[in-house]
């Protein structure tokens, strides 16, 4: 859970990630493009593996084709409705592992929230979405490790009194399971976890946020 | 919900709690004395007989003993042999303006060790942050539950209980909504409880009268 890799903004409307994975680029290609996998650390959908293919995610809501598709190195993807805009997974072998390098790309003539916020990001889409898939990328390497996404955060004063909690629910009347219970003290620290990055992000959006204007 | 109105140590060995309800003595007397509303607001009892001698009983073999004296709407009072053969606590209540005062009162054996838990200081009494920030948890939800609210449903909200409630928004699904109000409830009770532990631990070192002769 390292707090400084954070994306990189090479210009205003293109954002970068870089991981590397201590798993083999084989491994890494089918966590990412095959929906049993992805659908356990990313969202629910289905991926068609081939370039002009289909893609959709969250029950159909963010819907799409695939630009390119060449395993086990390159997935690239188009949001539907967008003439410009792209989403990318490149893979690589690397020393321990495979190299990740994530890019998303958004047209510079899009109209992106609310006109005239100061919001962190604001006229850009990144707001919400850039600390999103920092989360994604931690719940990626859980996954890929064997482990439930979210599961090797650690505790904090917040999942103390959740877990103490868990451990007095007997009282309680509440009829719940184990394993509900670990979901639910699980759920919280990483919606922690997610308002944590949120506000990281926000600093980040302010300092490395290439302004406007700038190319 | 106010951190002003902390136990008070009347000696080293007798603590006291006084609070004030607006409602008349029946009433607070059915919500200490009746099994169902002891579950909402503190714990259920089982065995709960309630007579002088009756046996009661509360969540473990720890808290259980007999009652010593029972004076519907007044009074009840009762041992707890597994602390010391001196060791009782008692429900008080008096009408007052405006309603009833309860008066909760715990008296301690002197010179026995209450084992690991206990701080130096406080070795030979049984009053620690946790279960005197749980007493006085417990009274908060008393008051919940005579104004007829759910008990705890009246504590601000924090930050902690905001990440909960968006969980519950997103990731709830598989859960009633009755059953997230009280997860909710549940986990911003043990917030509160951790945050009254850590105010009646300094409590007790500031004013727990030292023992004498030592």
């Amino acid at each position: 859970m390292s707090q400084t890799e954070l994306c990189r903004f090479p210009d205003r409307f293109t954002v970068e990630y870089v991981r590397t994975f201590p798993h083999p680029i084989e491994r890494v290609w089918r966590a990412i493009t095959d929906p049993a996998e992805f659908g356990m650390w990313f969202m629910p959908g289905t991926i068609e593996p081939k370039a002009g293919g289909a893609f959709g995610f969250a029950g159909g809501q963010w819907t799409g084709s695939i630009l390119a598709f060449e395993p086990p190195r390159l997935i690239r993807l188009r949001n539907a409705g967008d003439a410009v805009g792209y989403f990318q997974y490149e893979l690589s072998e690397a020393a321990g592992g495979t190299r990740m390098r994530f890019v998303q790309h958004f047209s510079p003539d899009g109209v992106y929230g609310e006109p005239g916020s100061t919001a962190p990001g604001a006229g850009t889409p990144w707001r919400g979405a850039v600390n999103g898939w920092h989360e994604f990328w931690e719940a990626l390497g859980d996954h890929l490790d064997g482990v439930p996404p979210g599961s090797r955060l650690p505790a904090t004063r917040l999942s103390g009194i959740a877990e103490l909690w868990a451990e007095k629910i007997a009282e309680s009347g509440l009829a719940l399971t184990p394993d509900q219970l670990s979901r639910i003290v699980l759920g919280l620290r990483r919606r922690e976890r997610s308002t944590d990055l949120f506000d990281l992000y926000d600093d980040h959006l302010r300092t490395a946020l290439p302004p406007a204007g700038s190319h | 919900m106010s951190n002003d109105d902390l136990a008070r140590f009347i000696d080293r060995y007798t603590m006291e709690f006084v609070r004030i309800y607006p409602h008349p003595i029946e009433r607070v007397w059915k919500a200490i004395t009746d099994p169902a509303e002891l579950a909402q607001w503190f714990i259920a009892p089982s065995p709960w007989e309630l007579r002088t001698g009756g046996r009661y009983r509360f969540d473990s073999d720890n808290f259980s003993g007999v009652v010593l004296a029972f004076e519907p709407p007044r009074l009840i009072r009762f041992d707890q042999p597994s602390g010391g053969p001196e060791d009782w606590f008692q429900f008080e209540l008096t009408q007052v303006e405006g309603g009833t005062r309860l008066q909760y009162l715990q008296h301690a054996t002197p010179g026995i060790a209450r084992g690991d838990w206990q701080t130096p200081e406080a070795w030979d009494t049984p009053w620690g942050g946790g279960n005197l920030g749980g007493w006085h948890s417990g009274f908060e939800e008393l008051a919940d539950l005579l104004d007829g609210v759910p008990c705890g449903s009246r504590r601000p909200p924090t930050e902690f209980s905001a990440i909960a409630q968006d969980w519950a928004e997103r990731f709830g699904a598989e859960f009633s909504a009755e059953q997230k109000a009280k997860i909710l409830r549940e986990l911003r009770e043990r917030e509160r409880w951790f945050e009254l532990r850590r105010i009646y631990r300094a409590h007790v070192d500031a004013t727990l009268p030292p023992a004498t002769g030592a």
